[in-house]
């Protein structure tokens, strides 16, 4: 288990440690706190644990403290997050999650699984409870979006490569999660498929390695090239149709602390009835296209705009229309070599 | 917002002290902290933002004072003057500008 001691986050020391950008990874490594590797938590513990309601766990600079009353979602759980680091239990969580039936009939009659954050007025709606897995997920996402303001988070996938990140910000249905999953099981870094937390203070963008939500036909066509070892169940009938998660490479867990500087902004579209291309976008456009994928900058104010228009100002920005995965990894690929 | 048919307003920035610019190649992202709000604009328009954040103006006088500046010629004159409104419109509509206080013409609308 993988403990932290006192005074500060890891990520707030690697502020300091980081300061200076442009370094390979494999240095940023050699001079991070030395922590012995996440070892996956005793199973009868955690679960018992989860059953209690005291789970800690943390990603990238968020710490939950998490109740699962469903076998089920436990065993979903331990499969999908059996790799990440536990927190201890002395100190403060971001986040307070239990997923838990609406009642006690509905722990048996059409079982169901819901959302307690305990915020009122959440927008949470009860799952069935095979899906209670889905109901964290979803969860975590209100969580940071609606009250992670000590970072400029956009909706975007963020790979990184050699301490260089690049952003892609998408609406769902533009390929984001496909493309940013391949990336993460081609030799890039994951820091994620969903949030991209940028730290105003330093410019550096910040690891938040979740599991990638991968959808329908991209199961397959992931699971091909990362294992299917590396992808959970199944869910069936969601909303979104099918759906799976990759667990993230060892890498991305083992470097949840370490940032990476900003290097490429690309919006990326599966046209797969177009020819391939890439247009280069003007800085208005970059910093439009770029605001409007922010989460919260209206909440950040001045911080936000002084933030988007500094990294429009060290940042290339392209539209990348795509025909298959393998076709987009490629284009990123030449892209950033190209920005280097 | 105050109707774009009373050529007589002096219109004037009182914010602009505060507003935060970057340049983005030609074309200037402005944010105004009193409305949380980011605008994109040209070169023209930053220019009247600027010219009103000096002096309060009418449209009239603004567009003598661009053509002047531009060095406009006769025929483009109008366009400009046009222009001018338009930018004003926006302005006014967005919270850019105001009237002046003092304005008697302003009082009444």
């Amino acid at each position: 288990m993988q403990r932290h001691g006192g005074g500060g986050r890891p990520w707030e020391k690697s502020l300091g440690e980081t300061a200076e950008i442009q370094r390979d990874d494999h240095a940023a490594v050699a001079q991070a706190p030395r922590v012995a590797p996440p070892r996956p938590p005793v199973s009868d513990a955690a679960d018992a644990a989860l059953r209690r309601g005291d789970f800690r766990f943390r990603i990238g600079p968020f710490a939950t403290r998490l109740a699962l009353s469903s076998p089920l979602a436990r065993r979903d759980f331990r499969a999908i997050y059996g790799e990440y680091p536990q927190y201890p239990a002395d100190r403060a969580v971001d986040f307070h999650l239990r997923i838990a039936p609406t009642s006690l009939l509905r722990r048996w009659v059409r079982p169901n699984a819901m959302v307690q954050a305990g915020i009122g007025n959440a927008p949470f709606v009860p799952l069935p409870a095979d899906l209670g897995f889905l109901a964290l997920e979803s969860a975590m996402n209100w969580m940071v979006a609606t009250t992670a303001d000590a970072w400029l988070m956009f909706h975007a996938g963020v790979v990184a490569r050699k301490g260089r990140a690049v952003m892609m910000p998408g609406l769902s249905g533009a390929g984001k999660s496909t493309l940013t999953a391949g990336l993460a099981v081609s030799g890039w870094r994951l820091f994620s498929d969903e949030f991209a937390l940028l730290r105003p203070e330093t410019g550096l963008f910040h690891p938040y390695p979740r599991p990638v939500s991968l959808k329908n036909r991209s199961i397959d066509i992931i699971a091909e090239r990362a294992g299917a070892d590396r992808i959970s169940r199944r869910f069936l009938k969601t909303p979104k149709g099918t759906v799976a998660y990759l667990k993230p490479p060892e890498e991305a867990l083992r470097l949840m602390d370490v940032p990476a500087s900003p290097a490429l902004l690309l919006f990326p579209e599966y046209r797969p009835e177009e020819r391939a291309r890439i247009e280069e976008l003007r800085p208005a456009e970059l910093f439009a296209l770029t605001r409007s994928a922010s989460i919260n900058c209206d909440r950040l104010g001045e911080t936000a705009f002084t933030a988007i228009a500094d990294l429009v100002a060290r940042c290339r920005g392209f539209r990348l229309f795509y025909g298959n995965l393998d076709q987009g990894m490629t284009m990123v690929g030449e892209l950033m070599e190209r920005v280097a | 917002m105050i109707s774009m048919t009373r050529p007589d307003i002096r219109w004037h920035a009182p914010g602009s002290a505060g507003f935060i610019r970057r340049d983005l190649a030609g074309v200037a992202a402005l944010h105004d902290p009193r409305s949380g709000e980011t605008h994109l604009l040209d070169l023209l328009s930053l220019r009247i933002l600027d010219m009103l954040a000096d002096k309060a103006q009418t449209a009239g006088e603004l567009a003598e004072n661009l053509a002047r500046e531009l060095d406009a010629r006769a025929e483009e004159r109008a366009g400009l003057a046009h222009r001018v409104a338009e930018t004003l419109h926006e302005f006014d509509r967005i919270g850019l500008i105001a009237p002046r206080a003092d304005d008697p013409v302003a009082r009444q609308s």
